[in-house]
């Protein structure tokens, strides 16, 4: 288990600190790998244990690594780094591990959770992976740092409840399914991207 | 149950399978008689007898009226792209409504939805369809917008998972499961949480359904998703979708009970989180110069209305939000319907370019400016009605003076931005000769929807004194949840 925890929050420090967009495709993978992990040492509640680990390899672990290595070569080498994260990023690190600390604060004595290190675990990596997603300008970037939210929410939800229904699980699984026809499809919008916002920015103003 | 599932979700289906049917013809038309089959199927189920009595019957009457309003409008789009004239159908028109077939199913699923994790489910399938229509164009801008707003709604839905993900625990904790998150037993299962615990699950279900309905601060997605989509689409975001998250916020923040010592309580997130957006989306309305922009902080500030009066929380105020929501969507469907030919007809989408509007296309300014005296709430337009009850009742649920100063502040200043836009496109700029008009059967039909909202303005006062109207609204208040 706390190989699980330590891939999903590095995960989350590397949607904030990772540049070359190349190695994205390590991190989704792994964090991919470790989420398969965890379904098979779960138990299930309508699904099969195995079922919920090959599912979780097949979209998680292999579907958008693939997806997102195929996007990451259509960039050109300069396109492929990003900036870095602002100052106030590294700020918010206190902040998160205080929230963490209070949620599990309210949760504990509710005897609702079944592992507060876990939970506590989640919540940083969601809120890590939050802050890369809303301070990062790279959008390829963005869409992993959203793909380690959903990790992370996939955690925090182990520590609440031992089995979760796939069907609560089949819908985060649509949410990646936009990621991944995002990516398949807009293909063009790495070049088109800075003209974009460029037009939507001098709309709004 | 089942049965009404069935039969709600047939048309959709079969729009779908007449997509994909390799060489299927007409297809715009043929989205128009699925969507009429589906509102007779609504009236002739007894549901147009119920509408008034279940919330369900009442999302789905008006999911299929709208989107029967989409279609038709949906038709002439395509014409004017110069596609299915000859009764011809392009992949571009395929992949249009299939998305389109997808997108009115998952509205229904959410609306017909009992539960709160298959109401989640549906508004997250929601999300991913809208999400492919607002991307229809392929434009760098399409694009962009798209993306802005699957990453932030999905955020949102993430945040009501873990709300849903708390009460399924102490479901289970109960020995409970899935029904249990049933709208009927939230109440209970709420007030089976212990305090901090209910405070957290409660911010943070309302946080997610809230992006998901555009409230302040949480509306970043909104501007740019209703721009750019295509107009029926936006029509159907606008008049549906956002009301529809805000109806499941209501609902869970009603069946929370906590506490009048605390702040974070459901109705206070409600109250606070509509009058920013009222007051926001009036202010932000004043410096928009982009025709469908225009109508997005318009839709953000009626959705500030409207959870302002679920907020509230009476069951005046619910019967009137209720009504705001019904007459909005037909409204806003209109005009997002008028600004998709205005652009199409004078080849812009800047204010700037189509003024004076009474001059360039007299016809359409007629509709233009009706609908905005509309959102405005000018009498006998019917949305002046539930937004003086929706005052009434701010004044007398003793809720002290600062909600009903802001949120008259709000309607005021809403009002006088609406009038000066009006005022401005229909009159301001320098007089150019009219351009040729080519939508002449549709300036009348909308005229004759304006007609028949005006005549239903001056019918409201007499018809919500109605017995058997006030009891039907007493049951939907109920069903909704309002506080005794």
């Amino acid at each position: 288990m706390l190989v699980v925890l330590v891939a999903i929050v590095l995960g989350s420090v590397a949607t904030v600190w990772v540049r070359n967009v190349d190695h994205l495709v390590g991190v989704v993978a792994a964090e991919g790998i470790a989420l398969t992990y965890l379904a098979w040492i779960s138990p299930g509640t309508l699904s099969g244990r195995g079922e919920d680990a090959a599912l979780t390899l097949g979209i998680k672990g292999v579907l958008l690594p693939l997806l997102i290595w195929q996007a990451t070569k259509r960039l050109s080498a300069t396109a492929r780094h990003d900036a870095p994260a602002p100052v106030w990023v590294y700020g918010s690190v206190l902040p998160l591990l205080l929230i963490a600390r209070h949620v599990v604060a309210i949760l504990v004595p509710s005897g609702l959770l079944q592992a507060p290190q876990v939970l506590s675990a989640g919540v940083v990596a969601m809120g890590l992976s939050f802050v890369g997603m809303m301070a990062r300008r790279h959008w390829l970037v963005q869409v992993v740092a959203f793909i380690a939210v959903e990790n992370a929410l996939t955690i925090i939800i182990s520590s609440v409840i031992p089995g979760w229904p796939l069907g609560f699980e089949a819908g985060t699984l649509l949410d990646l399914a936009a990621v991944a026809g995002l990516l398949l499809w807009v293909g063009r919008l790495p070049e088109a991207a800075p003209q974009a916002d460029a037009i939507l920015e001098a709309d709004a103003s | 149950m089942m049965q009404s599932w069935i039969l709600a979700e047939a048309a959709p289906l079969a729009l779908i399978i007449w997509a994909v049917i390799p060489k299927s013809r007409r297809l715009p038309e043929v989205a128009v008689i699925f969507a009429s089959l589906a509102v007779l199927n609504v009236g002739m189920t007894g549901a147009g007898v119920r509408i008034l009595g279940l919330p369900q019957d009442l999302l789905v009457g008006l999911t299929d009226v709208l989107v029967l309003m989409g279609s038709w409008d949906a038709v002439k789009m395509w014409r004017g792209m110069g596609g299915g004239a000859d009764g011809s159908v392009s992949d571009k028109m395929r992949g249009f409504y299939v998305g389109w077939a997808l997108f009115w199913g998952a509205l229904l699923a959410a609306a017909l939805a009992v539960n709160l994790g298959w109401a989640w489910c549906a508004i997250a399938v929601s999300t991913v369809t809208s999400g492919w229509l607002v991307a229809f164009d392929g434009t760098p801008k399409s694009l962009r917008a798209t993306w802005r707003y699957l990453l932030v709604t999905s955020v949102g839905l993430l945040l009501t998972l873990l709300g849903i993900v708390i009460l399924y625990a102490e479901a289970l904790r109960r020995g409970g499961g899935l029904g249990a998150l049933d709208f009927r037993h939230l109440s209970l299962l709420m007030a089976a949480l212990p305090v901090g615990v209910r405070e957290l699950t409660v911010l943070l279900l309302i946080a997610g359904f809230a992006t998901k309905a555009g409230l302040v601060p949480f509306h970043t997605w909104l501007p740019d998703a209703h721009a750019e989509a295509p107009a029926p689409v936006s029509a159907l975001l606008s008049g549906l979708l956002l009301p529809m998250s805000l109806i499941m916020a209501a609902r869970v923040a009603n069946a929370a009970p906590i506490p009048d010592t605390f702040i974070v309580t459901g109705p206070h997130l409600l109250m606070w989180a509509g009058l920013a957006s009222l007051l926001v989306g009036a202010a932000m309305m004043l410096v928009q110069r982009h025709v469908k922009r225009l109508l997005a902080y318009s839709s953000i500030e009626q959705v500030g209305i409207m959870a302002v009066g679920f907020a509230i929380g009476t069951p005046l105020a619910i019967g009137a939000t209720i009504l705001q929501i019904i007459l909005h969507a037909v409204v806003k469907s209109l005009l997002f319907f008028t600004a998709g030919h205005l652009s199409e007809e004078l080849d812009s989408k800047h204010l700037a370019q189509i003024r004076p509007l009474a001059v360039k296309h007299p016809g359409m300014s007629v509709v233009w400016g009706l609908g905005l005296l509309a959102l405005a709430g000018i009498p006998p337009l019917p949305l002046y009605y539930p937004e003086w009850e929706l005052v009434s009742a701010s004044l007398t649920a003793g809720l002290g003076s600062w909600v009903p100063l802001l949120l008259i502040g709000g309607l005021v200043l809403a009002f006088a931005v609406l009038v000066h836009h009006v005022l401005r496109i229909l009159w301001g700029g320098a007089a150019r000769a009219a351009v040729p008009k080519t939508a002449g059967r549709w300036v009348t039909g909308a005229l004759a929807v304006m007609a028949g909202l005006g005549l239903i303005g001056m019918g409201l006062p007499a018809v919500a004194g109605n017995p058997s109207m006030a009891a039907a609204t007493k049951h939907i208040v109920a069903q909704v949840g309002a506080t005794p």
